[in-house]
């Protein structure tokens, strides 16, 4: 007598609607809008009732704040790009991209670094003014979120290889991403309206 | 009985637009952006400049983090923050701004 085997039943569960890594990163993005956008409201309707504050937005550099404006947009380009490369599972590129991204993100935070430097040396501290004080803290707390992606994204370079990492691509890059999104409304409220 | 429960994979794949062309698009919005800083009405260039600023948002979320490819729920999640952002401005503005306040005096 032959034992028959009968085949394990298999339930098929519709996939979700978004990976949920990139949905807790969307989520944790939502948080950042408001963390963000707390700061920049309380700037914006200060600003509207000291009209003087002009005064000391001129002295912030506009050719620094445009140089990082072109360093983001083009990383932005480049983490994008190394996305692209993941989802289709070529890490020798998805890993250039990113290392290309990295090095923009550090010529940022060197830029950032000369201004600070600039400014300070001009005695214009956070103490100096209350337009200074926002301008330390909106920079200083984007410089954070920079300084986060780049240890996120020295991390996928690291581990490109990986597939498991190499999938890590797509939330890392909508975090940077966000990153460029707060530069391009900083760049407009502390240096181009200033001057 | 043993069951096996195999959840399938969500489609990852969607085409890709042109990023070149969108990252041109945004060093040239970044040009118009720093001439319309020069505008001498200053309510004009804060509204052009942060229209512009606008622009350059939609462009990166669209494109670069492919909110156009995304389900409604992620629209719906980034709404929801900026909602709240809004509420927060007009709550406060009046305290600010306005200088009474929201309390009738």
């Amino acid at each position: 007598m032959t034992a028959i085997a009968h085949p394990v039943p298999v339930l098929r569960r519709q996939p979700p609607i978004i990976p949920s890594g990139r949905l807790g990163m969307w989520w944790f993005l939502s948080s950042e809008i408001v963390t963000f956008g707390g700061v920049v409201v309380s700037y914006i309707l200060l600003r509207l009732v000291h009209p003087d504050w002009l005064h000391h937005s001129a002295h912030t550099l506009l050719s620094a704040g445009a140089i990082n404006t072109v360093v983001l947009l083009t990383s932005s380009l480049t983490v994008v790009l190394a996305h692209r490369a993941a989802e289709h599972h070529d890490c020798c590129t998805a890993r250039r991209f990113l290392s290309i991204s990295f090095g923009l993100g550090v010529m940022f935070l060197c830029v950032k670094a000369f201004e600070y430097h600039h400014e300070l040396s001009h005695g214009l501290t956070p103490r100096t003014a209350a337009f200074w004080g926002f301008y330390y803290t909106m920079t200083g707390l984007h410089g954070l979120h920079v300084i986060a992606g780049l240890i996120a994204m020295l991390y996928l370079i690291l581990g490109a290889r990986n597939p498991k990492v190499l999938g890590r691509v797509a939330p890392v890059g909508l975090y940077w991403h966000f990153v460029d999104i707060v530069w391009i409304f900083l760049f407009p409220l502390l240096y181009v309206t200033a001057h | 009985m043993h069951l096996q429960i195999e959840t399938l994979k969500p489609a990852e794949h969607h085409e890709h637009p042109n990023y070149v062309l969108v990252y041109g698009a945004l060093l040239a919005l970044l040009v118009v952006s720093i001439l319309l800083g020069r505008l001498p009405n200053a309510y004009a260039m804060n509204a052009l400049v942060f229209t512009v600023a606008g622009i350059k948002a939609i462009l990166v979320l669209r494109y670069f983090m492919h909110v156009k490819f995304e389900p409604w729920l992620v629209v719906f999640i980034l709404a929801g923050a900026t909602f709240f952002l809004v509420v927060l401005f007009i709550g406060v503005a009046p305290d600010v701004v306005g200088g009474g306040g929201w309390i009738r005096k």
